[in-house]
């Protein structure tokens, strides 16, 4: 462990405060480095060194006790939350939260599935990857057709980003050309099996509107000179991901973020720190640094910025907003519009669709790859709403042959069974919905009045529902996902809507609760993603969100952080923070 | 290509092999890199478990052990690969049901080996393990064809198969050897020529 990197107590002053060390965190440390400030970043957990602390990578099944299977009694009373995420398992376990020791609080009737990725490196270790721009119809949905408020930012305004950090990170995919996705900078992208090429083709005839693509992701399908510099080599299809991959062929804050912060000698980093709340200089409006509880031992200390970067994930963030309070803003000291807390979303993954595939029986494909196909929102425009339901959904799939999983569920016993157990089956198509959901007041979270956690933070408390656009939504995709599924050629179809069963948070793309917008009195956030109350204070991760869009928001918030540094350097250049 | 294929299939998953594929991979300098101080390292060690059948298990009685080790054997027997029975897959089903199953699954398992066990003793007058392999499967079959067992019992008997085919196809044997094992495929690859010999893939760690 580096002695230096990793600091404790300390009276210096950094130019910046960084708060959490996953996507966001990651590249605003990387960023303000490169400037040559000298920046400190902070993370409530424990460090995770890139190879070295992925102790299960590169395991097979049989040295699991458990086969990757969770021991029952250790979910029910540490992961009951955490199991939900599908990434969850023996070998990922160590990159989730103790629901144990991050008790939340639901208001009845409701449900909330918080998932946490407490280590340095957050959730960049854990996440699904998959990397899409917003689109220019993105940004113009919620004053067109008046649901939340109008996003302060056009897409313009994060084109130039969206390449920067694109550039830097790899993504796989094609340019396709469409106007409600928006390419990328793209290396080269993943193959379709042969079942999708034609999925692709008869989708086309069918439904001219709905172009299915190949999903793009944030693997090193083939570095470039910038990759290789970082250290990070090309993806091998092992799916060994979430474990956390020593070739650095997905970007994480591990492979590539924080090795850049590092070499600039700028960056310290204090672990094991959980932010209590913001400092606040009420005589100058200004916020000095961050008070922190010691996770191990809970004796508190101050660490001091210039500015002050949240970046702790969107409901991280949002928990030290509200939790940092003074005597004239009893409700939070950057919450003077009275919206921090307010228009939870996440997306609406609760509609699957699958059906069986005929033919290709001398076709299989080598290696596991780590994006799937993709048919980007069709409904991105008003006109182009369904009558019942506002905004649309992008659907995610792929074509597998079955195996023994599917297998042993089937009658049979002895020899022929064991052999048909061993050979790929039949080839079956699904999809997968990823809907908008819409930006509502009622949907909040906020500070529970008397439960607090082991470090004495005041527990979040959730009040969030699926509206009945989501439900109307989820029913229709599943309509549709079949009718789609009917066109490729699929059999034995099924549908299934799943919203009463998964609840907001179970896509795991929590948004809003601090967001931007143009006018101080309704929105928390200016464009540059700035406290409109206090002008050193940023936000930067996905509580900025003003609307979920359908498109996975990793690679949104990389973009709004990169702009929002290059804004703040360029202030504190001026003397204006 | 098949061929290619089927050398994959019977790949040796030593470190060394490993160390080999990543190389030829990445290259040796940035292989070596790459293992120093990683997990990938001294992940590949493993002792399997000796047959279990000879005492009572976790869950199980003796007698039932046994019962239970014969219908491994008899659902995955042996071919040019182990059987089910012969990898202790009755040893993991004990152990799992215990480790990650609630109590009501592991009744209906120890049921599904009761109802076994009583069949075998109601239509031959033996024991299960007495039985011939014949016998042994028509007794299996008989459930599954809801001859002898009920549409429950059925279900309960189709659990506890389940659970011994995903053991044995997360063993090592199942994984190396009945399926073929691909720790590093070097890439993504679309599509591959397959015949009726091509084995599935048996690298996938999840339910």
């Amino acid at each position: 462990m580096n002695e230096k990197l990793y600091i404790n107590e300390t009276r210096e002053e950094f130019d910046v405060v960084v708060v959490g060390s996953g996507v966001t965190g990651g590249w605003a440390a990387k960023e303000f480095t490169e400037r040559g400030m000298k920046v400190l970043m902070i993370e409530r957990g424990r460090v995770v060194e890139h190879r070295k602390d992925y102790p299960t990578e590169g395991k097979p099944p049989w040295t699991f006790p458990n086969r990757t299977k969770v021991n029952n009694l250790l979910v029910e009373q540490q992961h009951k939350i955490q199991s939900t995420c599908y990434a969850f398992n023996d070998m990922t376990k160590h990159f989730f939260g103790n629901d144990r020791d991050l008790p939340y609080s639901t208001e009845d009737g409701t449900d909330f599935w918080w998932i946490r990725g407490n280590q340095l490196g957050g959730k960049s270790l854990t996440w699904h990857r998959q990397t899409y721009r917003m689109s220019p119809y993105d940004f113009e949905a919620n004053v067109k057709d008046g649901h939340g408020n109008d996003w302060p930012i056009r897409y313009n305004d994060l084109e130039k980003w969206y390449a920067y950090v694109e550039k830097w990170v790899g993504i796989s995919g094609n340019n396709d050309g469409l106007p409600q996705l928006p390419d990328s900078d793209c290396i080269p992208p993943f193959e379709m099996n042969s079942p999708e090429v034609e999925a692709k083709k008869r989708m086309a005839a069918a439904f001219p509107d709905r172009p299915m693509i190949i999903g793009r992701a944030a693997h090193l399908s083939k570095p470039t000179k910038l990759h290789i510099e970082q250290g990070r080599m090309m993806c091998q299809a092992r799916d060994e991901c979430q474990k956390g991959c020593s070739l650095g062929a997905y970007f994480s804050t591990q492979s590539s973020t924080l090795p850049a912060a590092v070499k600039t000698g700028n960056l310290h980093i204090a672990p094991n720190s959980v932010v209590h709340s913001l400092i606040y200089d009420e005589a100058k409006n200004r916020v000095r640094g961050v008070k922190v509880i010691d996770a191990e031992n809970l004796s508190t200390r101050e660490y001091f910025g210039k500015a002050v970067f949240l970046c702790a994930s969107t409901l991280g963030s949002t928990q030290v907003l509200l939790n940092s309070t003074s005597k004239t803003r009893p409700n939070g000291i950057a919450n003077s519009s009275g919206v921090t807390g307010h228009y939870l979303m996440d997306h609406c993954y609760n509609a699957r669709a699958g059906g069986k595939l005929s033919g290709w029986d001398d076709e299989y494909y080598s290696g596991r790859r780590p994006t799937g196909i993709y048919v980007p929102n069709f409904q991105y425009k008003p006109e182009k709403y369904k009558k019942n339901y506002v905004r649309g959904y992008a659907l995610g799939g792929d074509a597998t042959r079955a195996n023994y999983q599917g297998g042993a569920h089937a009658d049979g016993i002895g020899a022929d069974y064991k052999t048909s157990l061993t050979k790929p089956s039949d080839w079956h198509f699904g999809f997968y919905a990823q809907g908008e959901m819409l930006p509502k007041y009622e949907n909040q979270v906020s500070l529970h009045p008397t439960k607090k956690d082991k470090w004495g933070m005041a527990q979040l408390h959730f009040n969030t529902t699926w509206s009945d656009n989501e439900k109307a939504m989820m029913d229709d995709c599943a309509q549709e996902c079949e009718k789609m599924l009917e066109a490729i050629g699929c059999e034995d179809i099924q549908s299934f809507v799943s919203y009463k069963d998964k609840p907001p948070g179970s896509a795991i793309h929590e948004l809003g609760t601090a967001r931007m917008g143009k006018d101080p009195k309704e929105s928390v956030l200016n464009a540059y993603n700035q406290s409109h109350d206090i002008p050193n204070l940023f936000v930067t991760d996905g509580a900025s969100y003003c609307s979920s869009a359908t498109v996975n928001p990793s690679l949104t918030f990389m973009a709004m952080t990169v702009r929002a540094v290059d804004y703040c350097a360029k202030e504190m250049k001026q003397g204006r923070i | 290509m098949s061929q290619q294929v089927d050398k994959q299939s019977s790949a040796n998953i030593s470190r060394r092999v490993f160390l080999q594929k990543l190389s030829q991979a990445i290259g040796s300098v940035a292989a070596g890199a790459v293992l120093a101080g990683s997990g990938m390292s001294v992940a590949l060690a493993y002792t399997p478990n000796p047959d279990s059948a000879s005492k009572a298990g976790l869950l199980f009685t003796q007698k039932q052990m046994q019962v239970l080790r014969d219908i491994c054997d008899t659902i995955l027997p042996e071919t040019d690969t182990k059987s089910a029975a012969q990898v202790d897959c009755h040893g993991f089903v004990d152990h799992q049901l215990v480790q990650c199953h609630n109590s009501a699954q592991q009744q209906n398992c120890i049921n599904a080996v009761e109802l076994v066990a009583n069949n075998a003793q109601s239509h031959y007058k033996k024991a299960f393990t007495d039985l011939d392999a014949k016998q042994r499967t028509k007794v299996l079959k008989d459930i599954e064809a809801l001859k002898t067992a009920n549409s429950d019992e059925k279900g309960q008997f189709k659990f506890l198969k389940s659970l011994i085919v995903f053991g044995y196809f997360t063993s090592e044997e199942g994984v190396t050897k009945a399926l073929s094992f691909q720790p590093f495929p070097g890439g993504f690859k679309g599509s591959i020529p397959v015949n009726a010999e091509t084995k599935s893939w048996g690298s996938l760690n999840y339910y």
